[in-house]
């Protein structure tokens, strides 16, 4: 047990070890706001989680250099869910799955539909700013955070927003912190809007060798009056998969349903829990990254001539959301190429990339590549407001998060 | 006179210079100094609270703003960015010894892009404009304030405006992709993302609805939604003002997804038959509800299926159907002229706006209107019941004082009682003036100040919209310096 454990289990606060790493398991915000006074005071450096399963988004050694992990995974309470109103708050530590299975009983649905709901976090998935394939339909997670609860770094408890669908009364300081990726506070508590849970769901499937036909498929599909949940294609089991998922209500959704065969042809038509199941397969294409994954940005309408480059490179995985412009690409690992060879592969992607419009955005890659890409992210004066706003809330660079935007140099 | 100098004679040659500086920059047509003029830019919606600028700037792009912005901050002068002044929170009234930054002269579509579904424009660009150069196209830009032919986008930015469609599409903050801005300082911060979900901060989320406290929005980048295939307008006659608030919670309850679920009631609805915008609203009703419905045409009659029954259940005493466009257009000029008609009731109008959990709807309609029966005041409703934002609507005539006292204190009370039932303080039209005393009831001393310490890391001198949203807690006001030396708080 290190000191700072030991010291922290005398103010009554749990913890353990992570490999060498001291862990605080914080069970409410009291004791949150505790463990950040005292760092805040004795100059530790703190990296906030929930689960740590996105602690790979982190250049490596962030996490490393942290002198202690902070999970709120135990604060884990549903604090308020209102069926007639359609909304929920809930602690930071509250799992999505749980979230999700809560809903459901009262006929709504969650999003962001997110990959691994059992071991994602309300509070993580906010923090990464995540959204799932349902922001086909749903739009980002950060148009559906109603309000938040935080804790700043000097242990600060502050509120943004409300529990409301409609509410403008003070800054929108939620927006800011989702997609965070804690760089500015530990997140306590979140209230979201929920949607309708709908009675039909249908899942359809084309698979080709090729890609051209597929693309071909999409532009059709864009023009029809349909609006799916969520419209991907992926490479994943090797020949490119075109799958849009559908839900809806009675007529109107089989109308919705023979239109989309009628363009895609589909070799594959799952209903009902299938078609949950094959939805469910479809967010966890986002965690089969591993250590070697990376985000493409481009406007729906390059997205076919971005798709039709990336095809002719070999050993890339691909997972494209055909609606909104995001691709992600699953390269070798670092188990698998050197770090060197990343690197340099990443470099030629963005090469690929960049006259085409779309920019590469680094998630769980080597250190160097990860500071490289990050540092094209932004012009230099929107840099420069986030690093201000880093420097107010975080004013000791206390956190140490992934490196997005970096501290100051 | 604006500046702080010794003498008047210095002053008043110092004045001339920043004028003659910022009239280099904008043209003799982008500068009014002349008080008659100024007279129009007094105050904006809130007419209860007025100043008269010291001078009014319309500069015509990003570049003029900017240096415009520079001179500003060279000599430390306070500034209100100001759209169309259709704001009802006091956004953009101005401040003692400020100048008005106006977005009048910022018109222009600067692009239209249909296949990826957005247009970049300038900040004054009108709101309903920007719908009626896509619509040819198929698309519509989905947030609808009653004031939609004068507001401009730049000005629905600044406030995170809603209306009566926001119940399906979301306020302004969900359309908004890009921003350009210029700073306090007179920086061009480009956030112009049409991509989604760029790695960083959401420096547009956080910007929108910041009611002109971090910089000026110059251009924006807004998402456009393709327009409906089938729309259906339904009127649903009510014999009383309960059971309709009781309808919408429970078709809230029932998951039904109509685009929009206005409330009129019994006064609103006589105005307005009164007025140029008469809808054909029956006249003896105590309440309607105006319901949109959108989507494919299968889509669109199952879901009026099923609202139905659950209006049958709240004593709906008839429903009608909008037949053609015409019809629909005529029904919803009639909400959304509600506001003008009210002039009819009195010369003066309190528009309230204030949100509680939809649940609460009938509880706080009852009390808005016991409050202001007690106190001998015209209220009439006419809001957002799908998105349970209020707009309880006090008529006054703002030369009779205690009148005014009257309305205050009713205003004050509705917007207790909806922080009390789990509500908020503002849905669509900001904090402002109007309700900047309300916050501390609202936030804690700690939430306001986070809030505070943001605005302050991005507008360090703090005068970008000085004196507005948050409660005055100690005797501080921004006044400008001359060049060369720091700014002061006095």
């Amino acid at each position: 047990m290190s000191a700072l454990l030991e010291a922290l289990a005398k103010e009554g606060i749990e913890g353990e070890l992570l490999g060498e790493q001291p862990l605080a398991l914080p069970t409410n915000e009291v004791q949150v706001q505790a463990v950040l006074r005292r760092a805040h005071t004795d100059g530790i450096r703190v990296l906030p989680m929930g689960l740590g399963s996105k602690l790979e988004w982190c250049r490596p050694e962030y996490s490393s250099n942290a002198d202690l992990l902070l999970s709120t995974r135990r604060l884990d309470t549903i604090v308020d869910y209102v069926p007639g109103d359609g909304t929920l708050t809930a602690q930071a530590g509250c799992t999505m799955a749980q979230l999700e299975e809560r809903v459901r009983a009262g006929g709504h649905r969650l999003t962001p539909a997110v990959a691994r709901p059992d071991v994602s976090t309300l509070g993580g998935v906010l923090a990464a700013g995540l959204s799932g394939p349902d922001r086909q339909k749903r739009g980002p997670v950060r148009h559906h955070v109603l309000g938040m609860r935080v804790a700043l770094s000097d242990g600060t408890l502050a509120r943004s927003g409300g529990r409301l669908v409609k509410n403008v009364t003070g800054f929108d300081l939620h927006r800011l912190y989702t997609g965070s990726r804690g760089t500015l506070c530990v997140l306590l508590e979140a209230s979201l809007r929920l949607f309708p849970r709908a009675d039909d769901h249908t899942h359809l499937v084309r698979e080709e060798a090729e890609l051209g036909g597929l693309l071909t498929r999409c532009a059709n599909l864009r023009a029809l009056e349909s609006e799916p949940l969520a419209w991907t294609m992926e490479n994943h089991g090797g020949p490119w998969r075109l799958h849009v998922a559908l839900e809806g209500r009675g007529r109107a959704h089989e109308e919705d349903v023979r239109d989309v065969e009628r363009v895609l042809d589909p070799q594959e038509v799952l209903r009902g829990s299938d078609a949950d199941e094959a939805f469910d397969g479809l967010r966890d294409l986002e965690a089969a990254g591993g250590w070697g994954e990376a985000r493409v940005l481009t406007r729906p309408s390059r997205l076919s001539a971005v798709l039709r480059k990336l095809d002719e490179e070999e050993g890339l995985q691909i997972t494209a959301q055909m609606g909104f412009g995001e691709l992600r690409l699953h390269l070798p690992g670092l188990g698998e190429v050197s770090s060197e060879r990343q690197v340099e592969r990443l470099g030629e992607l963005r090469q690929i990339l960049t006259p085409l419009g779309a920019r590469l955005e680094p998630r769980t890659v080597q250190a160097q590549a990860h500071a490289e890409l990050a540092s094209a992210l932004a012009t230099q004066p929107a840099l420069d407001w986030m690093h201000r706003l880093q420097d107010e809330l975080d004013p000791k660079a206390q956190f140490r998060s992934p490196s997005f935007p970096g501290r100051r140099a | 006179m604006w500046l702080a100098l010794d003498g008047e004679l210095e002053s008043r040659a110092m004045q001339e210079q920043i004028v003659t500086q910022l009239r280099a920059i904008v043209g003799p047509d982008g500068i009014l100094t002349d008080p008659a003029a100024l007279l129009a830019y007094e105050s904006d919606g809130l007419t209860l609270k007025r100043h008269r600028p010291e001078l009014v700037l319309l500069p015509r792009d990003t570049g003029e703003t900017a240096q415009c912005m520079r001179v500003l901050h060279e000599y430390g002068i306070p500034l209100v960015p100001r759209g169309a002044g259709t704001g009802l929170s006091g956004g953009a009234t101005p401040v003692p010894n400020g100048v008005l930054v106006g977005t009048a002269r910022m018109r222009d579509v600067l692009e239209l892009n249909v296949e990826d579904r957005f247009a970049r424009v300038q900040a004054g660009v009108v709101n309903v404009d920007l719908t009626r150069c896509c619509d040819d196209d198929g698309l519509f830009y989905a947030p609808d304030p009653s004031s939609q032919m004068a507001c401009t986008i730049g000005g629905n930015v600044a406030e995170n405006s809603g209306g009566p469609h926001c119940f399906k599409y979301g306020s302004t903050t969900r359309h908004i992709l890009g921003l350009v801005i210029v700073t306090a300082t007179g920086e061009v911060l480009r956030l112009d993302e049409s991509e989604v979900d760029p790695d960083g901060f959401d420096l547009v989320g956080l910007f929108v609805g910041s009611e002109g406290m971090f910089g000026v929005a110059t251009e924006i980048t807004v998402r456009l939604t393709p327009i409906p295939p089938v729309t259906e307008t339904l009127l649903a006659i009510f014999k009383a003002l309960d059971p309709c608030c009781d309808a919408v919670s429970d078709l809230i309850a029932a998951r039904l997804e109509p685009s929009a679920i206005e409330i009129l009631d019994k006064l609103t609805i006589q105005a307005v038959e009164a007025s140029v915008f008469a809808a054909g609203y029956p006249q003896e009703a105590e309440a309607v509800l105006l319901l949109e419905v959108e989507g494919r045409e299968a889509a669109v009659e199952d879901t009026v299926e099923r609202m139905l029954p659950i209006l049958e259940a709240h004593g709906l005493l008839e429903v009608r159907r909008a037949r053609d466009a015409g019809e629909r257009r005529k029904l919803w000029a009639g909400r959304k002229g509600a506001f003008g008609a009210m002039g009819r009731i009195a010369p003066d109008l309190y528009v309230a706006d204030v949100v509680v959990p939809r649940t609460r709807l009938r509880e706080i309609v009852r009390y808005a209107t016991d409050v202001c029966t007690e106190r001998n005041l015209k209220i009439s409703n006419v809001f957002h019941a799908g998105d349970g934002n209020l707009h309880p609507n006090i008529s006054y005539d703002r030369r009779d004082e205690e009148e005014v006292a009257r309305v205050l204190e009713a205003g004050d009370l509705i917007m207790e009682a909806c922080i009390e039932y789990g509500g908020s303080l503002s849905g669509e039209h900001g904090v402002g003036l109007e309700k900047q005393a309300m916050m501390s009831r609202l936030f804690t001393p700690d939430d306001l100040s986070v809030m505070e310490r943001v605005r302050r890391c991005l507008d360090p001198d703090m005068r970008l919209n000085p004196g507005k949203m948050f409660p005055v807690r100690s005797c501080k006001e921004v006044r400008p310096r001359l060049a060369g030396s720091s700014g002061e708080s006095v």
